[in-house]
């Protein structure tokens, strides 16, 4: 039976963040403000903008 | 669509597609805009019908709220007007608001039903089914438990269940979830997250090179794929003109 092979960055898939300096994104950011959750709190966007300025708590 | 055990970084190729492209993903179950964004990635791939490169989706644990119970006990919105302090008629706009959402994806959120839980056992079992090449399965019979059947997702029984019915052996998941031999891989994925300055889910990285961050639109997911694919050309390109 296979384990897993622990985080993509120790697989060598993605870029490996450092302790000392973390790295706030790695990665080039693509597309416009969309809802997420943050924290236990999730955010709905006010309609029909995706805005991150114009969204409203969800939960 | 594959998904596949990856050991080590691609191989530098002339054929951009000659390697899946990969799609690492932090998502709780938890989470509604991660199972409408998990949505919105699939009709963005299957938009691009003949001219989809194979794809190689891997889902990292992200825990939304880490204190919440096993069994807590009350309607999703006892659970959000008392955690967060909102009003709960304010709680039910909302919720009906993201149901709408879902539908227009396809998914049949049902609030009235739903369990909150913790979802760090969920996290494992994720694990443990990616490791046996039924991640991707698993995650959508949680998902679709979670938010439209009202069911339990964060006791070992219920987990071992959903396993069973997407085809891992139940007796092996079981024996995974007692003794907790993945909750140092939901940590470091957590840490990861952390260390990559993701603060919100779902978040998708694409090819190890680009972020998505939320619920985007299916039309994004597919030019980032394509763009990641023309960039492997590109790449390639340039390693053979050197």
């Amino acid at each position: 039976m296979s384990e897993p092979t622990g985080t993509p960055a120790a697989r060598g898939a993605l870029p490996h963040p450092t302790a000392e300096r973390p790295a706030a994104s790695p990665f080039t950011l693509v597309g416009a403000a969309a809802p997420v959750c943050v924290d236990g709190v999730c955010e709905l966007p006010a309609e029909p903008a995706r805005r991150a300025d114009e969204a409203e708590p969800l939960v | 669509m594959t998904e596949t055990a990856r050991d080590a970084a691609p191989e530098p190729t002339t054929d951009p597609t000659a390697t899946p492209v990969t799609i690492d993903i932090w998502s709780d179950i938890a989470c509604p805009w991660c199972y409408i964004g998990k949505r919105h990635l699939e009709e963005g791939l299957a938009a691009l019908g003949e001219d989809a490169p194979a794809v190689e989706i891997t889902y990292h644990s992200f825990e939304l709220a880490p204190d919440t119970p096993v069994d807590f006990e009350g309607s999703e919105v006892d659970f959000l007007a008392h955690h967060k302090g909102l009003p709960a008629d304010q709680v039910r706009q909302m919720l009906d608001r993201v149901t709408g959402i879902a539908a227009q994806a396809g998914l049949d959120y049902r609030f009235d039903r739903l369990q909150h839980t913790k979802t760090l056992k969920a996290h494992e079992a994720l694990h443990h089914a990616l490791a046996h090449g039924r991640q991707l399965e698993l995650k959508e019979r949680l998902f679709h438990a979670y938010f439209t059947e009202g069911g339990h997702v964060g006791r070992v029984e219920d987990l071992v269940r959903y396993a069973g019915e997407v085809g891992l052996d139940e007796n092996e998941m079981r024996a995974a979830l007692e003794d907790g031999r993945h909750a140092s891989a939901v940590a470091a994925d957590i840490a990861q997250a952390a260390a990559y300055g993701i603060q919100g889910v779902p978040f998708f990285v694409v090819d190890g090179r680009y972020g998505v961050s939320g619920a985007q639109p299916a039309e994004v997911f597919a030019e980032v794929v394509q763009r990641a694919v023309a960039d492997r050309a590109d790449d390639a390109g340039e390693d053979g003109a050197r």
